[in-house]
């Protein structure tokens, strides 16, 4: 029910459920108060406190399984994400024990793509290159294609956001490229900025053809029209040259 | 016994008395009853209900299509699909857009909602509806339409018979990583011409071709007022057709190559939100030459329209285009049947000829032609979960989408087809979409939030008025703009943080189940797919926030 927005619902049912039977089933029981509460409204800062309570105790009674895990993760995501005043020190102190575990799998790819934004982003560093490195160290120790594919993109967004040569985004979003799994508006504006940033990076060949698979990939989609423009040798509009455009 | 009690008998035989004395109201009476125990009587046994002596199952679908053509096109669907189903009766429920929102939500509160629903996520406010109240048809989209044997669709699944794949946010619901809704036509914006009037104005009943040519109509416009005495208007004005539809179409196409030039994402053309960092970073105002030149063009096609068009309604600019008070309306392609009915003249619709580079003065930074997309489908209908006929319900959706029924409702209606294979009529055609040209990804007018929406709206007869320009307009637009837009940022930041909490606990549950129930490879992927896109919206939202307290200062981080 939680999985489809119907948690109004799931809090009922699970207060009509029977008393859990044993310590495993009261552990499931409590991870999924925890979850169902952190979906009702109003989420006030008392029933964070009480959903807190939850996953700490889930996470004390560390049994290596995936519910310590999650609880794990979710209380960074509370630090993070829910708190009035977020807390991103201790958001990613947790992301950071999850990453530390070898055996969090999914968890820790989770964990490891949240702690990258807070790199880049939010915890202090003293440059904007110290910021890439910082969470490029990220990519070692995991071999999660979708995480590594997410991590990349990251790290082409941040080089664009923060106006480092182009050269480096194009790398990054290339390695993104070679996981694949991208569909709809995601994948087709991937494939643009590949294109766009091998322009940039004068190797109009390697534009052509990330424009030519997006010709095909999604034929629906209309930016194929600029590198038309382009090979016919028509005036198109310019990036801003501080953006290192042509 | 309380004072109330003791009068009540009192009071009431003193209206049956009074009734009796009264042959008026003894009448009255009888015509209330009368009326009372026909509509139960109608109610009772009308088809599917208790005393029925039809014994079809009924269905019944709710649109808010009351324009001329769709009604009337549905009817023919539902004539031909019982015709092919005599054991099904399908009802038609049209209620106005109007009031459809909340008479939807109190028909499905109550349990009484029709079996097939039209519906929108664009009216906001609703999201808690599909889930709840609304069938997921994945399985059912990815099976092939049976209805679609004997024609080159045969074999192939539902969803891939649609112009668009069914890609559109009303069918597929990202959040709930489902197929939820077929649908049933296309739109596009066109300019439908008098052509009597462009004949008797330019010895031509030929529209303009380019904006330089809408340019020299306007010129002969005049000159044919100032002959015949008359007020003619170049455009059907109002709140609508002027200033959502035109002048915001003129500031989006013509803030293109702005658009272009702050790309800094490489995806051609900035977002709303990094448009918004770009002005915060100092990177662009509105004294950038492709957005004075906008504002003139803008300025120009507002001199086209009647004065005080802004406070009319979108109905007063229809009656003006029938009443040939005006040359041309430029509308949504759902309005053109109900043009050509009742338009006293054979209207021509063409796309309209939109400023571009070599159109003259204002045009230098007009990056065109423009795409209208591939064209995405639209007016979707969806299951409702409690409906007592799910199975005939989605067989009555099949055939509405297969090339039979999608062709009859084209036939019929007028609109273009959501369906490949399903022929465009000639007179349609003009309404398909134009695909190749540069996409334009951001309204300067609309496009950031309802705060610099409204500054618009407030400081836009400074730019549109007789004795209004562009420099008195900014004087008083400009201070205004950057508080405003701060504040949509502000929003939208609110917005994204509670769309990130909103997807948490779904998602967290969506591992769990995928950990626990091993195989729903579909579910995975989709949940995958949603957590990347978390991600990325999450360091969006960073980026947002690292940029608000710096300003400019952004542009010399060490």
């Amino acid at each position: 029910m939680v999985s489809i927005y119907l948690s109004k619902e799931a809090w009922i049912r699970l207060n009509e459920l029977p008393p859990p039977d044993g310590a495993q089933s009261q552990r499931e029981r409590d991870f999924c108060t925890a979850v169902v509460i952190l979906d009702q409204q109003p989420l006030t800062e008392g029933r964070l406190d009480d959903v807190e309570k939850r996953l700490q105790g889930l996470i004390a009674a560390d049994d290596g399984d995936e519910i310590a895990w999650a609880a794990q993760y979710l209380q960074g995501r509370i630090w993070q994400i829910y708190r009035a005043v977020p807390d991103v020190t201790k958001a990613a102190g947790s992301y950071r024990r999850l990453i530390a575990r070898a055996d969090a799998g999914h968890w820790a790819g989770l964990a490891r793509t949240k702690l990258a934004v807070l790199t880049l982003y939010v915890i202090p560093a003293e440059s904007r290159q110290a910021r890439i490195e910082a969470a490029a160290a990220l990519i070692e120790g995991t071999d999660d294609g979708i995480t590594v594919r997410d991590l990349h993109r990251l790290l082409a967004g941040a080089i664009m956001f923060f106006n480092l040569p182009p050269g480096q985004a194009l790398e990054h979003l290339l390695a993104a490229d070679q996981f694949g799994g991208l569909t709809g508006n995601q994948g087709a504006d991937q494939l643009v900025q590949i294109a766009e940033l091998a322009w940039d990076a004068e190797q109009p060949e390697l534009s052509a053809r990330y424009y030519e698979r997006l010709r095909e990939e999604y034929p629906r989609d209309a930016r194929t029209f600029l590198h038309d423009q382009r090979r016919a040798g028509a005036a198109v509009p310019l990036r801003r040259e501080d953006l290192n455009g042509r | 016994m309380t004072s109330a009690e003791r009068v009540r008998p009192f009071r009431c035989e003193g209206r049956i008395s009074m009734v009796a004395r009264s042959p008026r109201n003894l009448f009255a009476l009888i015509v209330l009853l009368g009326a009372y125990a026909t509509a139960a009587f109608l109610v009772a046994t009308r088809p599917g209900a208790t005393l029925s002596a039809d014994e079809r199952t009924v269905i019944r679908l709710a649109h808010w299509q009351i324009e001329a053509g769709p009604r009337e096109a549905i009817d023919a669907v539902i004539a031909r699909y019982e015709e092919l189903n005599p054991a099904v009766r399908v009802e038609q429920v049209t209620v106005p857009g109007s009031l459809f929102k909340q008479w939807l939500r109190t028909q499905l509160i109550g349990g009484n909602a029709t079996d097939i629903i039209e519906f929108g996520s664009f009216w906001g406010g609703v999201n808690d509806i599909p889930p709840r109240f609304f069938d997921p048809i994945t399985r059912e989209v990815e099976a092939p339409n049976h209805y679609n044997r004997g024609t080159s669709l045969e074999g192939v699944p539902w969803r891939d018979t649609f112009r668009d794949g069914l890609n559109t946010p009303d069918a597929y619901i990202e959040n709930l990583s489902n197929y939820f809704a077929v649908t049933l036509t296309m739109t596009t914006m066109r300019a439908f011409y008098n052509p009597e009037l462009l004949l008797a104005i330019t010895g031509s009943a030929k529209p303009p071709t380019s904006y330089r040519e809408v340019r020299e109509l306007t010129i002969k416009l005049a000159d044919y007022n100032q002959r015949t005495g008359q007020k003619v208007t170049l455009y059907a004005g109002s709140q609508f057709t002027g200033e959502t539809l035109m002048i915001d179409r003129i500031t989006t196409y013509s803030g293109l190559g702005l658009s272009m030039y702050n790309d800094r994402f490489r995806e051609q053309g900035t977002k709303p939100r990094d448009s918004t960092l770009e002005y915060l970073r100092g990177r662009w105002n509105f004294d950038h030459p492709a957005l004075r030149d906008a504002l003139e063009l803008a300025r120009e096609g507002a001199a086209g329209m009647r004065p005080g068009f802004q406070q009319l309604g979108r109905e007063a600019a229809v009656q003006e285009f029938m009443r040939s008070q005006t040359v041309m309306i430029i509308t949504g392609t759902w309005d053109a049947t109900s043009l050509r009915k009742l338009a006293p003249f054979e209207l021509t619709v063409e796309e309209f000829p939109w400023p571009k580079q070599g159109d003259g003065k204002f045009t230098d930074e007009s990056w065109g032609p423009y795409s209208e997309g591939a064209g995405g489908t639209t007016a979707a209908f969806y299951l409702n979960k409690a409906s007592q006929h799910k199975e005939v319900a989605l067989d009555f959706m099949r055939f509405m989408t297969s090339v039979e029924g999608n062709g009859i409702f084209v036939e019929k209606s007028g609109w273009l087809p959501s369906v490949r294979e399903v022929e465009v009529p000639d007179y349609a055609k003009a309404y398909m979409p134009h695909f190749a040209g540069y996409s334009a990804r951001l309204s300067i007018m609309r496009g950031y939030g309802n705060e610099t929406r409204d500054v618009w709206s407030r400081q836009l007869h400074r730019l549109i008025s007789p004795n209004g320009s562009v420099d008195s307009f900014l004087e008083a637009f400009r201070p205004e703009f950057r508080e405003a837009l701060v504040r949509d940022l502000q929003t939208d930041l609110r917005n994204v943080y509670l769309s990130l909490r909103r997807d948490l606990a779904p998602l967290t549950a969506l591992a769990m189940l995928d950990l626990l129930e091993d195989g729903d490879a579909h579910r995975e992927s989709s949940r995958r797919d949603r957590e990347s896109s978390q991600t990325i919206i999450e360091a969006k939202l960073y980026e947002a926030e690292f940029v608000l307290p710096l300003g400019p200062a952004m542009n010399t981080l060490p």
